[in-house]
């Protein structure tokens, strides 16, 4: 359905000379250091780096959930200035209300956007049933597995229909069979609707195997390094492109592109 | 003991089951993934093989209860632990109330200990010839707007340091100052400035109540999941929306605890300030018993006190169950 555009069309999401600093104690630190990065509208750009790169950070930034020191984030050309309305981030945890059920919770943005109470039990229904979930609309997430909340997280941000998706590690704490399922579903229901998506991980084969283009960050202070289109014709099927020559070719250069950065000698001196 | 843990454990799974069951049409919870048949093929797929995600999420050990198979083998070992719970606790209450009965006259004077007959018989006199009701009424009256007022200022006062910044910050010391107060020697203060009627006794209930509900919504407030209230933010919610779905439903739980110790606190708050000046209610019919040396009547005041105190702990408890059955 969605084919990553080219790098003539305008950019859906555009990172600017992003930085951060925060006071730690007597110091300031550095967390982002001068992020640039372009995200075409339909994309899915994975994040890949060492943990602690700020990958979370930017992705908070970018949400508004965090203010920058200095630099720009744009949707569509458009500067923006505090939570911007088309963005939607996905918890690395799945930051589900626990008082409220597996329905309430899809619903939440839906009642905080305003949409009448019959249209949104109309369409929590359907979402439900997109990620599989049917019949557990009354269960409470305390109920649900780990796997099963994530399905709910995901559910409520296709609920809030947003033009960029944010994932933050979504699928991070989930066990590996989990693990594939879901992104094995999830991939399918993104190649449906073709949104922007931003994912970050610090799993390079999950990276490859969902995204259009993968970015590799920088220890601390992060900044993006290096990119790497992913050429894997869609619709992808996991278990195929985990053994095809291009997805081991690839793995192999962002893995190598990656390796240098968890060395200390490289972390350290402000490259 | 391991069949006893599996009863408490069968008992949390049977309340989640009644309460929960929204519609006939629905599936039953405990065949959440258990019985593929009973919530179709794709729900029970992915029922089964991310239940295998359980153990490696540590945060989700409690996500099996759902699937805990409840038959009539469960039902059997709650039944028997329910009767050996309530059975033994109405036990120690009669072994007592036996000794009591026992000692008085035999190993202590009666007229130092009274008894637990002549209790029972004042407390039929109390109620029988009506003597009971103006000072019930009166006790009763103070506790209750005492303790819905000092709940309501204890939430404000929390809410508002909380949510005040720099300048709660100023003043969260000094509330925590007024809080190590001993009030019971404010009491005389109270009825010198307030008289012996109904306002010197809701103020020092107040005293009483006000710093457990603020210390609990403060604390409370400071405990909610950030990441909750980002998500909120992220969602756009106004402030209203975010009390609404996250603050105030993360407050519950802290609440009903700050109440149920207010329940307690109120109560002798009131008796305190009756016993120091009034001219009716509970505290002033133990004072007026134990001035005249008439123990029975202490005990049969103390008793009533008690059995308050236990109505509406249980009463709290019940709004415990039912706000908080998500857990």
């Amino acid at each position: 359905m969605s084919t990553a555009t080219g790098t003539t069309a305008p950019p859906k999401l555009s990172v600017r000379d992003l930085r951060l600093s925060y006071r730690s104690g007597r110091r300031r630190n550095l967390a982002l250091r001068d992020v640039n990065l372009d995200v075409a509208d339909g994309e899915f750009l994975a994040l890949v780096g060492p943990s602690g790169c700020g990958k979370s950070t930017l992705l908070k930034i970018v949400s508004g959930l965090v203010a920058a020191t200095a630099g720009t984030v744009a949707i569509d050309g458009q500067p923006t200035r505090g939570t911007p309305e088309r963005v939607g981030l996905l918890f690395q945890n799945d930051a589900l209300l626990p008082w409220r059920t597996v329905e309430d919770n899809i619903r939440f943005p839906l009642a905080i956007g305003g949409t009448p109470l019959p249209e949104q039990r109309e369409r929590v229904k359907r979402l439900i049933s997109a990620v599989g979930l049917d019949g557990f609309g009354a269960y409470y997430p305390r109920q649900l597995s780990g796997g099963m909340r994530k399905r709910v997280a995901l559910a409520r941000i296709l609920a809030a229909d947003p033009d960029v998706f944010l994932m933050d590690e979504p699928f991070g704490p989930l066990d590996a069979q989990t693990r594939a399922r879901i992104s094995a579903d999830f991939l399918a229901l993104w190649e449906q609707v073709g949104k922007t998506v931003v994912f970050v991980t610090h799993d390079v084969d999950e990276a490859i195997l969902l995204a259009d283009r993968v970015a590799v960050m920088t220890a601390g202070p992060g900044r993006v390094k290096e990119e790497f289109q992913v050429d894997i014709p869609r619709p992808r099927s996991i278990d195929d492109v985990r053994f095809s020559a291009p997805f081991r070719e690839l793995r192999h250069r962002i893995s190598q592109s990656l390796r240098t950065e968890f060395e200390p000698t490289d972390a350290g001196d402000g490259r | 003991m391991p069949s006893f843990t599996r009863a408490a454990r069968g008992l949390s799974g049977r309340r989640e089951a009644t309460s929960r069951a929204p519609s006939p049409g629905a599936p039953g919870p405990d065949a959440a993934g258990r019985t593929p048949s009973a919530t179709g093929p794709t729900a029970a797929g992915h029922g089964r093989d991310d239940r295998a995600g359980v153990s490696a999420d540590r945060a989700d050990t409690s996500a099996d209860r759902a699937d805990l198979p409840y038959d009539e083998a469960d039902r059997r070992a709650d039944r028997r632990h329910r009767v050996i719970l309530y059975g033994g606790r109405v036990l120690v209450g009669l072994l007592t109330l036996a000794l009591w009965q026992l000692a008085s006259g035999r190993w202590v004077r009666a007229f130092f200990i009274s008894s637990p007959t002549a209790v029972g018989g004042r407390l039929v006199d109390l109620v029988t010839t009506g003597e009971l009701w103006p000072h019930l009424t009166v006790t009763m009256e103070e506790f209750a707007v005492g303790i819905a007022a000092g709940t309501a200022l204890g939430v404000a006062l929390g809410l508002a340091i909380v949510y005040s910044g720099i300048v709660g910050q100023w003043f969260h010391p000094y509330v925590m100052a007024l809080y190590s107060l001993p009030r019971v020697a404010l009491a005389p203060l109270f009825i010198v400035w307030f008289g012996i009627g109904l306002a010197s006794k809701i103020t020092m209930i107040i005293t009483m109540v006000v710093f457990v509900v603020f210390y609990n919504v403060h604390e409370g407030v400071r405990s909610i999941d950030p990441d909750l209230l980002d998500m909120a933010r992220g969602h756009r919610a106004t402030r209203r929306q975010t009390l609404r779905w996250v603050v105030f439903p993360a407050l519950t739980p802290w609440l009903l605890t700050g109440l149920r110790l207010a329940v307690g606190l109120a109560l002798i708050g009131a008796v305190i300030a009756e016993i120091v000046g009034s001219s009716a209610g509970l505290g002033y019919y133990i004072k007026t018993s134990s001035n005249l040396l008439d123990i029975t009547g202490v005990f049969a005041g103390l008793a009533v006190i008690t059995t308050i105190a236990m109505i509406f702990d249980f009463l709290v408890g019940r709004l415990e169950r039912r706000l908080l059955r998500y857990r």
